[in-house]
């Protein structure tokens, strides 16, 4: 598969009156074409951050350290304004976090997707109109022919949430980018929401970079996945290889622990301590504070390590974890099923 | 109903909460809560899940007083809560507490964590300043904190310290029956864990009963031996958790469980064949 995205040993930090606020600290991950991979992490990971990269919608205050953010080979970070502002919309769409925040509150749902249709087009305002009717069917909106007159402060939180996605795939973009598309909704719609998103990607073919806290909305979309942790892309790879094989301790006590939080499996368990202050970064493993198998190597900031093709972890002991048993019960047991046939 | 565990604490008969929307002539009643019954042994956890709008919040602010019910008896502990006067309301809170959703809108911003947590201690036991100074730190060490937090405000520590404080606050005055609304909802999952644990070793240390209401059914699993369903105003579905999670009778309990997204589901997508 081609890489579409490729963000190479990306760091920067927050120009801030209290100090530098390293919010990206080495973030390397590779979109594939035509897949959705996973970006996710706690709050203040940096998970956010590392997507606005792409369309470069940076707050001001960000300063950049080192690295690259390759589209399709260029390095987007040395283009004009002008060609940035092409780009954005066209080779990159963004359906936003909160989409009632998001959604312009002026305006009503068909005069934004018409707006974002004719911005990168020359439709008529007739061709918009049916345009938009089309997408929001796409994202299966029972009325249409109503929503499109709606107001965003009309909408319910997963109707607004349908809105948001229309407007970012109305033209469709070469990447979409989906910023916690099911936060907030109550769990039988967020499973509308899963299963919209779901048949959009695969009848559009779509390209996603797919923002969330949730390991459970990562395993139901996404095909790869990187797990963040106070700005460190910890690990890399394909979903299967990161669930059942994790290279990393963190990766693996975050999976062990949402297990048994979310999922209600096994005894209770949690990470002890928290994530470091982005302030006042340890030396080395931002991760060794919380590490069951914490040495003196870990003062070292540790090597990128390929455990195999295509799933990388940042740990001295990558291939150590690598080797060890999966954390969870759910695909232990299906693994011991597989072993019987 | 039944519940083996001695005498109830709590005890609801035929809850009824309506509210009402616009003016004449298109006044329109909406029913919160609608005629529930149930009940609560002493020490004992039980769940409440249900989504947004099936009444779980007005249930418990209905119990509390928060609101007044429009019908429907609640007997805690011996006192009909429903029949107390408005004035004497305050102290039942003595007894009956609530961890409230979200610790940033729940904790006053300009009172340090001294002053939210011995605030009740002001109001209910009329203890001394020396007392309340000892028992503000005994609380800080159950709540998993610090002696110097106390001077803070609540702006200057993380979410899951907040809600620490939050239950600290609710645990102060010692008492019989706490609501836990939406406890860990607002916490990242590392945080949550630990945070629930606190919860289940204060109830055991305590000898408190929990009614722990979430969307949650992952806390509620951990949390509570009893669960009730929700939707719509109603009780749908009741009984032990694990029965209740494993074998749902009714159909809007098996939509909510079904509904959960899990980390294991790429596995079902990649056995369907193709790509995802």
């Amino acid at each position: 598969m081609a890489v579409l995205v490729e963000i190479q040993n990306l760091e920067g930090y927050f120009d801030t009156i209290g100090g530098d606020v390293r919010a990206i600290n080495s973030v390397n991950v590779a979109i594939e074409e035509g897949k959705v991979t996973g970006l996710v992490g706690e709050t203040g990971s940096g998970k956010t951050m590392t997507a606005l990269n792409i369309p470069r919608l940076m707050p001001e205050n960000f300063r950049y350290v080192s690295g690259r953010v390759l589209f399709r080979g260029e390095d987007v970070l040395s283009w004009s304004e002008e060609r940035m502002q092409l780009f954005r919309g066209d080779g990159v769409g963004i359906a936003f976090q909160d989409p009632k925040a998001a959604l312009n509150p002026v305006f009503t749902v068909g005069e934004q997707l018409g707006r974002a249709l004719r911005t990168h087009t020359d439709a008529t305002k007739d061709e918009a109109r049916q345009a938009a009717l089309r997408i929001l069917e796409r994202v299966q909106i029972t009325d249409p022919g109503r929503t499109i007159r709606q107001y965003a402060h009309e909408l319910s939180g997963g109707m607004a949430q349908r809105v948001m996605v229309a407007l970012a795939v109305i033209h469709p973009p070469t990447l979409l980018i989906l910023d916690e598309p099911t936060t907030g909704l109550d769990v039988t719609v967020q499973a509308e929401i899963i299963s919209m998103l779901r048949d959009l990607v695969e009848s559009m073919g779509l390209t996603v970079l797919l923002i969330t806290h949730d390991l459970g909305v990562v395993g139901e979309l996404c095909d790869n996945v990187a797990v963040m942790y106070a700005g460190r892309t910890m690990e890399f790879g394909d979903i299967s290889q990161v669930f059942e094989k994790p290279a990393n301790p963190y990766t693996r006590e975050l999976l062990r622990s949402t297990e048994s939080v979310e999922g209600g499996v096994g005894d209770l368990y949690s990470i002890p301590g928290a994530p470091p202050d982005l302030r006042n970064l340890p030396q080395g493993c931002f991760f060794q504070d919380r590490c069951p198998s914490v040495a003196d190597v870990c003062r070292t900031v540790p090597p990128v390590v390929e455990v195999e093709p295509g799933h990388v972890s940042m740990c001295h002991f990558a291939e150590r974890y690598h080797s060890m048993p999966g954390p969870l019960h759910i695909t232990r047991g299906a693994e011991a099923e597989g072993g019987q046939e | 109903m039944t519940s083996g565990d001695g005498d109830s604490l709590l005890t609801v008969r035929g809850l009824t909460k309506h509210f009402h929307r616009g003016f004449w002539p298109r006044r329109q009643t909406i029913v919160a809560v609608d005629n529930i019954d149930l009940r609560v042994g002493r020490g004992e956890s039980v769940g409440l899940v249900g989504e947004s709008g099936s009444g779980k919040t007005t249930t418990a602010r209905s119990i509390l007083r928060l609101v007044d019910p429009t019908s429907g008896e609640v007997d805690f502990d011996g006192i009909r809560v429903d029949q107390t006067p408005r004035a004497k309301v305050r102290r039942l809170y003595r007894n009956m507490q609530m961890v409230f959703q979200d610790p940033n809108s729940s904790l006053n911003p300009r009172m340090t964590v001294r002053d939210i947590v011995t605030e009740p201690l002001k109001l209910h036991l009329n203890m001394s300043d020396g007392d309340q100074e000892q028992r503000a730190n005994d609380i800080m060490t159950m709540v998993g904190l610090r002696g110097f937090h106390l001077d803070r405000y609540p702006g200057q520590l993380s979410g899951g310290q907040r809600q620490r404080v939050g239950i600290g606050r609710a645990i102060a005055t010692h008492p019989k029956l706490v609501f836990l609304d939406e406890p860990t909802s607002s916490l990242d999952v590392s945080v949550r864990g630990q945070v629930m644990q606190l919860l289940i070793d204060l109830q055991q240390e305590m000898d408190m009963s929990y009614v722990l209401i979430s969307h949650d059914l992952g806390v509620v699993r951990q949390l509570s031996k009893r669960v009730m369903v929700m939707f719509d105003g109603r009780i749908v579905e009741e009984g032990p958790t694990e029965q209740v999670f494993e074998d749902p009778r009714d159909g809007y309990t098996r939509r909510l469980l079904d509904a959960i997204p899990s980390m294991d589901g790429y596995r079902r997508r990649r056995q369907r064949g193709g790509t995802r």
